[in-house]
């Protein structure tokens, strides 16, 4: 099975009428998408639409009840774990590009588990290994080493790396890693070529199916999302739909879970257009959509955005966050010489701080919600 | 009334009210909840206990010399998963009794009655008290019985929906059918559904969603706890043996016996 031709179908016959949809939205078309219990296409325009901002409440007392009762008041802490920062890609909006002159890293084992100790420690069970892309650095036996070797400090292990082969992720798999993590950055074809200049990564349609290659290969939870800002946010959205359709049905055992991260500030040049641009108020309306759409999805909240935005609307729909995250190699036991972050956190807060805050907010942040053994192969 | 003990094979429960342990704003109010309910029997999803440190332990809330842990191992998709960590949970010294929870599909948690029955074989054999989680499928629990289930666990309607009875006439069958006791799991989202399956002649029910969703968790609890008992009590009493069926005489046949 493959996206691929599903999103070409999507993009030639479905996409401009999607997009004009917009236009037409009335008051009585998002009523109608709150009262829909089985929403379509159609309703996720409504309630995204600016016309839906007049029952922004509404929207979002759904969404809250919606991700309570099938969630329960509990929020999923991870961390992020970056253990390389050399890549082969050159894209516009990103730290780790290979032109950008910034001093890299790789971890070795021995670092890798001393950065996993002072995670568990702050009391985490749940890590996401995240490294730039670069296959000759970054080997196959290298990733499965790292994951191999964390095996014994948390219960759940996911990556963030280059897209793979159904036989790589089945090797990871293999080592004790059960989840994936790939964000397709855009959706949209001519911004994806802009964007992303050089490197393995310009191929879009290798990078589109990674998720049916890591769901094929049997990992559990698969991430997918879009980098906001790269290009208009409605095609992104509506992109992420059809995928999430698509995957659900198709891959019907693996969890799926859903980001909306938007460009921050970084080395490089890129700065978004303002049509491109989430406002808080889509970002929020994007989270509740989704919600009301897809009622057992999962969606994640990163440090990228600030405290404040965090704590109001976490409770609107998000099932994990990350916390005290460092986006740097290394970053976390500082013991390594300084080097580049791949993107500017918004949220400073220590783990005990995002914890307590939770808590406030009569919401429990729970540490451990997976067992390794479950998905061990033996 | 007749002495009325709820017997799990030998060992008896207090309470015909069983509780879960997810989805509650925090371990304390779960805690409160758990006692005001009088329950005595919880149940813990093993993937969410840390077996190798103390921290967020949600075991440490509970109190078992009153209240029995039922580990379960949801998340499992299949029988060997399910196995594993049953496995687990008994090697960290939660006992021996295991709620069968297969559920391949993530997002709408229904169980996989032929890896439920899989499973329950491997785990009887190795000694597990088993109380597995099926739809509600009359012949399947038949089949589960014979393979030495403990209970039988049919659900009302999906996980977490709080539907209530929507296998009213199945559950209805399996209760007629079933030679252990049938405690009614998943979509019960009010103390009237839990009522009625108790009504139904149900062992007990299970609830979780219902109390640990709702705006006041422990005012929740207390509420199940009294619609258990006041179902128990209306099935004891007569209203549960009302029949399906025709009733064995009827004046229309009575000349019969009459000219015999």
């Amino acid at each position: 099975m493959s996206f691929k031709p599903v999103f070409k179908k999507f993009e030639e016959e479905q996409l401009n009428d999607c997009l004009k949809q917009y236009e037409t939205i009335t008051d009585a078309d998002v009523l109608n998408a709150l009262r829909n219990p089985k929403p379509t296409i159609y309703d996720f325009i409504a309630l995204t639409s600016d016309q839906a901002i007049l029952h922004l409440e509404e929207i979002a007392q759904k969404s809250k009840k919606i991700t309570s009762e099938r969630f329960g008041k509990i929020i999923q802490l991870y961390a992020p774990l970056y253990f390389s920062s050399e890549c082969s890609n050159n894209c516009s909006y990103c730290s780790f590009s290979m032109d950008n002159n910034i001093v890299r890293k790789t971890l070795t084992i021995e670092e890798l588990r001393k950065e996993g100790k002072f995670l568990k420690n702050l009391g985490f069970s749940h890590i996401l290994l995240v490294s730039g892309e670069d296959r000759r650095t970054i080997t196959t036996d290298y990733i499965a080493e790292c994951i191999h070797s964390l095996k014994d400090i948390f219960s759940s292990i996911s990556i963030e790396i280059a897209p793979q082969d159904v036989d790589e992720y089945k090797i990871f798999a293999e080592a004790g890693c059960e989840g994936v993590t790939v964000y397709q950055e855009t959706y949209n074809r001519q911004e994806y070529k802009k964007h992303h200049i050089a490197g393995k990564k310009r191929i879009f349609d290798y990078r589109i199916d990674t998720p049916d290659r890591a769901c094929q290969a049997g990992m559990r939870n698969v991430g997918i999302g879009a980098l906001f800002g790269l290009a208009q946010w409605k095609v992104e959205a509506l992109s992420l739909f059809t995928h999430l359709t698509y995957l659900q049905k198709t891959y019907w055992r693996t969890f799926f879970s859903l980001a909306f991260p938007r460009l921050r500030d970084h080395v490089s040049e890129y700065n978004p257009p303002p049509e491109n641009e989430l406002s808080d108020v889509k970002l929020v309306q994007l989270i509740c959509a989704f919600r009301i759409c897809f009622n057992d999805t999962g969606i994640v909240l990163s440090t990228r955005e600030n405290p404040t935005f965090r704590d109001q609307v976490f409770p609107l729909g998000i099932t994990r966050m990350s916390a005290g995250s460092s986006t740097e190699v290394g970053g976390y036991t500082g013991e390594i010489s300084k080097n580049e972050p791949q993107f500017q956190i918004e949220d400073h807060r220590s783990v005990q701080e995002v914890f307590t805050s939770i808590q406030g907010q009569g919401y429990d942040p729970v540490w451990k919600d997976w067992e390794g053994i479950m998905h061990a192969r033996s | 009334m007749p002495n009325d003990p709820f017997l799990i094979q030998d060992k008896e429960y207090s309470s015909r009210l069983i509780l879960g342990t997810g989805k509650y704003p925090s371990p304390q109010i779960m805690a409160e909840s758990i006692v005001v309910s009088a329950t005595s029997m919880v149940t813990v999803a093993l993937r969410r206990v840390d077996t190798n440190t103390a921290k967020e332990n949600i075991i440490q809330y509970i109190n078992r010399e009153k209240v029995s842990l039922l580990p379960n191992t949801s998340g499992a998709i299949d029988a060997m998963e399910a196995v594993r960590l049953a496995r687990l949970g008994k090697a960290a010294g939660l006992g021996n009794l295991v709620k069968l929870e297969i559920t391949p599909n993530p997002r709408n948690l229904l169980p996989d009655g032929v890896e439920t029955l899989k499973a329950t074989e491997i785990l009887v054999k190795e000694g597990f008290i088993v109380l597995p989680y099926i739809h509600a499928d009359p012949i399947l629990a038949k089949k589960l019985e014979e393979a030495g289930a403990a209970t039988v666990m049919p659900l009302g309607s999906p996980i977490g929906t709080n539907r209530g009875l929507e296998t009213r006439e199945s559950i209805r069958l399996i209760i007629e059918n079933a030679n252990v006791p049938v405690i009614v799991d998943a979509g019960i989202g009010a103390p009237s559904h839990a009522a009625e399956a108790m009504e139904m002649g149900a062992a007990a029910v299970m609830v979780n969603t219902a109390i640990a969703s709702s705006a006041y968790p422990i005012q929740m609890s207390e509420a199940f706890k009294l619609a258990v008992i006041a179902g128990r009590l209306a099935f004891l009493a007569g209203l549960g043996r009302k029949s399906q069926t025709a009733q064995a005489s009827s004046p229309l046949t009575g000349f019969l016996k009459a000219s015999k």
